[in-house]
């Protein structure tokens, strides 16, 4: 009896069916996901690096740019602090307010690419780039890393496959922004419905959150 | 059931930014650190101050904090489960 009035009540009020704690907690268990599968390459990060490889990761990790490494970092971080903030301003209806930092949550992802892409850059022209890649020769001359010492190589190897796989979940989540950025112009988003964009916002922190353990592993080693 | 405003907890733009500059210092004391010698304690300082800033973003910019019982249980059981399997694997490399 009370379960029907109270899916009367609810059909009044909104058409569509919206389920605001199913869709977080279903947001929280891919997120749980997204740590075991990065949980999984630092530890193997980790075990390489203390138990077997220790002076092979110190000299791998000064090829690494500290102050491309630092300036990512800030740059992730602001747009952490900003993709909040657009949240903020739309549950206080303030609709332009949030598109503004929604912008500018994009643009910093964008910054950040544009810096991985220097980055990587600037190893390729050393030769540090995947030897199975062979197409990249005849850019780059022959990679170096077969050469180098087994630890170096691993190290290097986990570099890739780590900021590679963060660098995609970058673009990813540019992508899930501009969603956002597309359903608050439309008023799909407003300050009674944004469920949405916090779960993006949780995305985007998780992002956040797997650059801020990459960070020191990475560039300070060294 | 969808939520009405009420119920909602809003974080404040004065709140994020305080937390935003904690994240700052924290990164900075980072480098700081890395540039010093610590040694073997580099990593495990480095590893803590981390955690510090992933604590920061998880209960303010995640809101967790604020979050229902049920999603702070379901975070922290995942966390768990993180550190025991990292608990597991050292305790066998670090006996081998």
């Amino acid at each position: 009896m009370s379960n029907s009035t109270e899916l009367h009540i609810e059909e009044n009020h909104d058409h569509e069916h919206e389920d605001y704690v199913g869709d977080k907690m279903g947001m929280w268990l891919f997120l749980f996901t997204e740590l075991l599968l990065f949980g999984g390459m630092f530890l193997a990060f980790l075990v390489y690096y203390i138990s077997f490889y220790t002076e092979d990761f110190h000299n791998a990790g000064k090829n690494l740019n500290v102050m491309m490494g630092g300036g990512n970092t800030l740059i992730l971080l602001t747009s952490s602090l900003t993709m909040v903030l657009a949240i903020t301003a739309i549950q206080k209806k303030n609709k332009f307010l949030s598109i503004f930092y929604l912008i500018v949550t994009i643009a910093c992802a964008g910054g950040f690419m544009v810096v991985k892409y220097f980055e990587w850059g600037a190893k390729f022209s050393h030769g540090l780039y995947p030897a199975k890649l062979t197409s990249l020769a005849e850019y780059f001359g022959p990679s170096i890393i077969p050469s180098l010492p087994k630890g170096e190589a691993i190290f290097f190897g986990l570099y890739f496959t780590m900021t590679g796989l963060h660098g995609f979940h970058v673009m990813a989540g540019v992508a899930v922004l501009l969603i956002v950025l597309y359903k608050v112009i439309v008023n799909d988003i407003d300050s009674e419905k944004f469920g949405y964009m916090e779960n993006v916002g949780l995305y985007w922190h998780v992002v956040d959150l797997i650059w801020i353990y990459l960070f020191p592993l990475l560039y300070l080693v060294a | 059931m969808s939520h009405s405003n009420d119920e909602v907890h809003i974080v404040s733009y004065g709140t994020h930014t305080m937390v935003y500059i904690g994240l700052l210092s924290l990164t900075a004391l980072t480098v700081a650190i890395a540039g010093g010698n610590f040694g073997s304690l580099t990593l495990l300082i480095a590893m803590f101050i981390a955690t510090c800033k992933a604590g920061l973003v998880l209960s303010y910019f995640m809101h967790v904090k604020f979050e229902d019982r049920v999603i702070q249980m379901m975070v922290a059981s995942a966390i768990i489960l993180l550190i025991v399997a990292y608990g597991m694997s050292f305790i066998d490399y670090g006996t081998r």
